[in-house]
């Protein structure tokens, strides 16, 4: 069997991981991560991670990955999107490793893994006003997203 | 007078926050300000009424790239308040979890955010088109660290099995020694890392830094030692505050640390190496040998150097840990609480993180204080900003703002609210 044909395989039978991505002490910049705890309750294998990076090593396992993440210029605050990977843009290079976003870590595993691999990400979004410095928990709007976001992000695992 | 003015985003996608400004005259670099925002003062009113046994979850919200770093500070600054020892296999499983989040810190550094720098590329992705292996290869490494930290602690961010005293569960002998494969592979990726580093080519800057660093009787220092520098400091650590001191700057959020009576220090994986390399590993002592970094290197960009000499220590540190661990009888220490002041330093990989809690009798947290590592770094680095004025003056703007963003990773510094959030791209449709 050619590893393409594996890759399908193990793909088809296998379940995504979802992950959550944000900063707790960023307000609701970390919606991410509240979403995947949510998911993570009703038994579903998840990740928290504040950076990235954590995708590169699901994909280079041939994961299938859901990434849930804040989402700055998708409308209201508390819309839940579902975004595909070529919506997402590019920050500037970050300064430190506290810095590496989704949109460059997809563009890592498309160069690493393959276009395929980074091409089965599925992404829902939850739109958040920009971020103005350290603050913990969510706002009321952003709060009242993470029940519709894990329905969503449960439904995309879940599909083929 | 003619100025020019560099200013670099470091996080645009954070109002206000983080930034990076030069000021110019001719040669000369008049102003320097790196503006970061730092949570850890929020953290320290939050703490307050609180348990002391919350400190190290509380606290390791901080940051979600080192929240290792501040839960072992948190741990024994509260057990010093309690005076609790946490000893045996209790502490080797402590030092087994930092070598974790040194590994994974560490390699994210230098291959996808500093590598690129020297090699002249804009970004990770662009280095990764040219060196797709080396990229590869540095993920396998960081996913050996990401492992360590998720088998100790629960989860690989913000782990949950840390408690004060030790912890809430500790693993199997099994669990443990099915890490070591990925490990030994890792530790010989390490090294072929440090390898192919040592071939950039390093700008010719140095200062005449004061390095801080803790130093340990015995060991390459993490969680314990006295607190050293390279111009006299010799201090133990309920000296701190005696010696080093925080400022407020009016353009920033993050105190400024400065040594009593002397000026900026700086700490991190330089600090440590000058400072301890005769308590490296065997391993790590030849590699270091080997690429030619010597105790009395002074050069802050040879840093990724240090950092990749750590990188092959708590690989080694972490396979020697896994294989003599024999699961303890109790996960954690008892703990009885009473009135008292703790503090602790510990070292967090970008450098030294000092916590210092005042308890009543209860054990609820009357004060708190959280010194990161960056601020304590954050004068130094725009003191070598200052210093790279003529440098930066010869170059257009665009190569003086990479050189002084270049200047500014060597630090590796922690933006503990870097946000990821994901921004969308607008493209007008049907336009001409």
């Amino acid at each position: 069997m050619t590893r393409a044909a594996t890759r399908a395989v193990t793909r088809a039978v296998t379940r995504a991981v979802i992950v959550g991505i944000g900063q707790p002490a960023a307000g609701d910049d970390g919606v991410g991560l509240l979403v995947a705890r949510a998911v993570a309750a009703r038994g579903h294998e998840t990740r928290e991670s504040a950076d990235a990076s954590i995708l590169l090593a699901l994909l280079e396992d041939e994961r299938r990955v859901v990434v849930v993440d804040a989402v700055v210029g998708g409308g209201v605050p508390g819309s839940v999107l579902r975004l595909d990977t070529g919506a997402l843009a590019s920050g500037p290079a970050p300064l430190s490793s506290h810095g590496l976003g989704v949109a460059e870590a997809l563009e890592l595993a498309r160069t690493l893994y393959g276009a395929q691999v980074a091409g089965d990400v599925r992404i829902v979004g939850v739109a958040i006003d920009p971020p103005t410095g350290g603050m913990l928990g969510l706002s009321p709007a952003v709060a009242a997203a993470v029940e519709p976001a894990a329905v969503l992000a449960v439904a995309l695992a879940g599909a083929e | 007078m003619t100025t020019r003015t560099i200013k670099v985003d470091i996080l645009a996608r954070v109002e206000g926050e983080g930034a990076l400004t030069l000021v110019l005259d001719g040669e000369r670099v008049i102003d320097a300000r790196l503006e970061l925002f730092e949570p850890p003062r929020l953290f320290e009113a939050m703490m307050r009424g609180r348990a002391c046994t919350e400190a190290p979850d509380i606290t390791a919200r901080i940051c979600g790239i080192c929240p290792v770093a501040y839960e072992m500070s948190a741990c024994h600054a509260v057990e010093d308040a309690l005076g609790v020892q946490v000893g045996g296999e209790l502490r080797e499983l402590r030092r087994l979890l930092y070598c974790g989040e040194w590994i994974e810190s560490h390699v994210l550094h230098m291959v996808m955010l500093h590598a690129p720098d020297f090699l002249g590329f804009p970004d990770a992705m662009t280095l990764a088109k040219h060196q797709p292996e080396r990229v590869r290869g540095s993920l396998r490494i960081k996913k050996a660290g990401n492992a360590l930290v998720a088998t100790l602690g629960g989860r690989e961010i913000h782990p949950v099995n840390v408690k004060v005293g030790g912890f809430y569960r500790v693993p199997r002998r099994a669990e443990l020694a099915a890490l070591l494969p990925d490990l030994r592979a890792a530790l010989a990726e390490a090294e072929e890392t440090l390898g192919w580093l040592a071939t950039f080519e390093f700008p010719a800057f140095e200062r005449d830094y004061e390095l801080v660093s803790l130093r340990h009787p015995t060991e390459y220092p993490m969680n314990e030692g006295r607190l050293v520098s390279t111009k006299g400091l010799d201090i133990d650590i309920h000296e701190f505050g005696a010696h080093l001191q925080e400022h407020q700057v009016p353009h920033s959020t993050a105190l400024q640390a400065r040594i009593v009576g002397r000026g900026s220090y700086q700490s991190g994986p330089l600090a440590r190496f000058v400072q301890n390399a005769d308590r490296l590993s065997p391993r790590a002592s030849a590699a270091a040998v080997r690429v030619g970094l010597e105790p009395t290197c002074r050069n802050p960009y040879r840093m990724l150097l240090a950092r990749g000499v750590e990188t092959i220590y708590a690989l080694d540190e972490a396979i020697r840990i896994i294989e003599a661990y024999a699961p303890p009888a109790e996960p954690a220490v008892p703990l009885v609480m009473r009135a008292g002041t703790g503090q602790a330093v510990t070292e967090a990989p970008r450098g030294i993180l000092y916590h210092r809690y005042v308890l009543d009798d209860a054990g609820i947290v009357q004060d708190a204080q959280i010194a990161p590592p960056t601020s304590q770094n954050q004068r130094g680095i725009e003191e070598d900003l200052l210093a790279m004025g003529p440098m930066l003056a010869s170059m257009s703007l665009e190569q003086a703002t990479r050189r002084a963003e270049h200047a500014v990773r060597n630090y590796d510094p922690c933006i503990s609210c870097s946000t990821h959030f994901l921004t969308l791209r607008f493209e007008q449709q049907g336009s001409p």
